[in-house]
């Protein structure tokens, strides 16, 4: 624009320049008056530059309203952005709380372990499938599967995959029997049919419904853990301090799970917590089903605390009663059928149970101890001997552990005594004293090992002078929880 | 039996080899507050009464509100410090302490949000909740409660 203008008078002053005659030619007559040439062309030049002056100063407001309309529309474009970006910001961050505050529908988790064994020992001879050589044994794979569909309500199994039955042996009948062979062919397969598969086990170690509504109560009910002692709530290979379970465990001195209903809760007397279990279910039975109206009754108290250190007492107690019941379906004279119910076992149990954990620093000290009584009805004894009748039973086990974390590399020594009284033929009471290190690589993972000695013997009574009345066992297992 | 004895023994010698190349861990300390939502109906928190919410023994407030407790993501500066001034265990500590209660059926340990402005947003807007950030972050937000106080590993009045 500026250039045009500049261009335009210089275009002017040259044709002036160039036609001076025509213009004093027309001028002759009036010389005394009129301007002269030059003095014309100062003033088309003084008017020339006033208008090139308010061109400048009309180009320059102009340009000042378009910078500021630059800079108005790149400030409203930098809001919009800016708006967008926390908007966007806002919804990344809302999602990622949701997803975090959100509860999923299923959770699964579990544990598993694998490990190296080893038990030698005349008794460890007359284990019907066992070997006394070291071999590899695939120990737990347990997944968890834990639902809360609606708020104080939950729904949670624990299911235990495992090699079993294929090796395993028959224990319903007493005595020795065979080893189970569950090999079949595996018809699906691409070859035919001709390869080979051992079908294995799923086991349900509890399966329950929740309702929580308070602290102090909730119900469960279905397939659940017997609450007492430390072993049977302990459960899993990670959270055991021992490799081997204690007698008192593998016997079932009590029940172990249980199918019933039970009511549980918590008290706070801060730093004490006090809780209770309260259930009632079919007890100990030969199957799932009870055949009897007199169902069993349990409890468990404990309190515990985490101040001056973790430590918790439990009290437990049980009843319930035991029966087989075998039918016998005939036909009476004139075609109706008859059906005979005749009970053959029938037993009353009775058991109470006490335990302490403590965690001092570095050290933890776990003890506990099972009494069952056992009382049999008139003519409805067990059997072990043909010819003869088991009389009613006192069997009882405890066990006392310590194990301390050194502060090198996970390193957990530890040590367990355990007695137990249990009726066998190779001796009245057993003496199991055992050692063992514990390492761990991570919270999750961790090796055990573990050596026991266990022995029988009898403190009344004529003694039995059995040379085969001892076993010794070492365990290893890797385990890891996820 | 030599046989026997020496192959545990290999056994044992290999694993304490991978026990030892395990790395240790630094202690970090930090000063936290320990926030709840404003509509909480507490002013102050004592170290036991914090540990009973974040160990999940306690899960509702009196009146009956359930206590959502929040934690800082494991391994970090804010996590390891609160883990240690209440609950009193080292980060292996907590993590077996939640492996033995998931193994039990006891339950899941509280929810995790790494960020701490998040924290602040969610304890803000969400009744129940209770968390813990760094001090700096609460001091000019009047929008959550400050119960607690974490300062040198001991936890004090807010």
């Amino acid at each position: 624009m500026r250039a045009r203008r500049i261009a335009l008078a210089v275009g002017l002053a040259c044709a002036l320049a160039l036609c001076p005659d025509s213009s004093s030619a027309q001028s002759a007559p009036s010389a005394a008056t009129q301007p002269t040439t030059d003095e014309r062309i100062e003033q088309l030049e003084r008017a020339l530059e006033a208008q090139r002056q308010a061109s400048e100063a009309q180009r320059d407001e102009l340009e000042a309203r378009i910078q500021k309309i630059e800079e108005q529309a790149q400030a409203s474009e930098a809001r919009a952005a800016e708006a967008q970006a926390q908007s966007e910001l806002d919804a990344v961050m809302a999602s990622a709380e949701e997803e975090v505050l959100a509860e999923p529908l299923v959770r699964v988790y579990g544990f598993a372990d694998v490990g190296l064994q080893r038990s030698w020992g005349p008794i460890a001879q007359l284990i019907p499938g066992g070997t006394t050589k070291t071999t590899f044994v695939l120990g737990n794979v347990n997944l968890y599967f834990d639902a809360n569909p609606i708020p104080d309500w939950r729904f949670l199994t624990e299911v235990r995959f495992g090699l079993f039955p294929h090796g395993a042996s028959e224990r319903a009948t007493q005595g020795a029997s065979p080893t189970i062979d569950t090999t079949v062919s595996d018809d699906g397969s691409p070859n035919g049919g001709f390869t080979n598969i051992q079908w294995n086990g799923v086991l349900l170690e509890r399966a329950h419904i929740d309702w929580t509504p308070r602290d102090e109560l909730g119900l469960r009910a279905g397939w659940f853990l017997t609450p007492y002692g430390i072993w049977n709530v302990d459960h899993g290979t990670p959270t055991r301090i021992m490799v081997e379970a204690p007698l008192l465990i593998t016997t079932e001195i009590l029940p172990q799970r249980q199918l019933g209903l039970e009511a549980f809760g918590r008290f706070h007397a801060l730093p004490w917590t006090m809780g209770y279990h309260l259930y009632v279910s079919n007890g100990r039975q030969p199957g799932q089903l009870d055949f009897s109206d007199q169902k069993a009754i349990g409890t468990r108290l404990w309190l515990e605390t985490r101040r001056p250190f973790p430590m918790k007492f439990g009290l437990s107690g049980y009843t319930g009663r035991y029966e087989r019941v075998e039918k016998t379906i005939g036909l009476r004279p004139g075609g109706a059928f008859s059906v005979t119910e005749n009970e053959s076992i029938a037993f009353t149990d009775y058991a109470a149970a006490v335990d302490a954990s403590l965690d001092i620093g570095e050290l933890r000290v776990r003890a506990e101890w099972v009494s069952r009584w056992k009382f049999f009805e008139d003519g409805k004894r067990t059997s072990y001997l043909p010819g003869t009748f088991d009389a009613d039973q006192n069997t009882f086990g405890g066990y006392l552990l310590a194990a301390y974390r050194l502060p090198w590399y996970g390193l957990e020594p530890l040590a367990q005594a355990e007695i137990f009284r249990f009726s066998l033929p190779l001796g009245e009471y057993g003496l199991r004293p055992s050692a063992g290190l514990n390492i761990y690589f991570d919270p999750a993972v961790v090796l055990r090992f573990s050596y026991t000695y266990s022995r029988l013997f009898d403190l009344e009574g004529p003694a039995r002078t059995l040379s085969f009345n001892y076993l010794h066992s070492l365990a290893a297992r890797l385990s890891i929880a996820f | 039996m030599r046989e026997l004895i020496t192959s545990w023994i290999a056994i044992i010698g290999l694993l304490l080899v991978a026990a030892v190349v395990t790395p240790a861990r630094a202690l970090p300390s930090l000063d936290l507050a320990v926030i709840v939502n404003p509509a909480t109906r507490v002013s102050h928190m004592s170290a036991v009464e914090m540990e009973t919410m974040f160990t999940r023994a306690q899960t509702r407030w009196s009146d009956g509100t359930p206590i959502v407790p929040l934690n800082a993501p494991p391994g970090t500066e804010a996590r390891i410090a609160f883990d240690r001034a209440v609950l009193r265990l080292n980060p292996d500590d907590v993590g077996r302490f939640w492996i033995d209660r998931r193994i039990r059926g006891l339950g899941l340990p509280p929810r995790q949000l790494a960020e701490p402005g998040s924290v602040m947003r969610v304890v803000e807007k969400l009744n129940g909740t209770i968390s813990y950030v760094p001090e700096s972050l609460v001091l000019h937000n009047g929008k959550v409660k400050v119960v607690a106080r974490i300062r040198q590993g001991k936890v004090v009045p807010p």
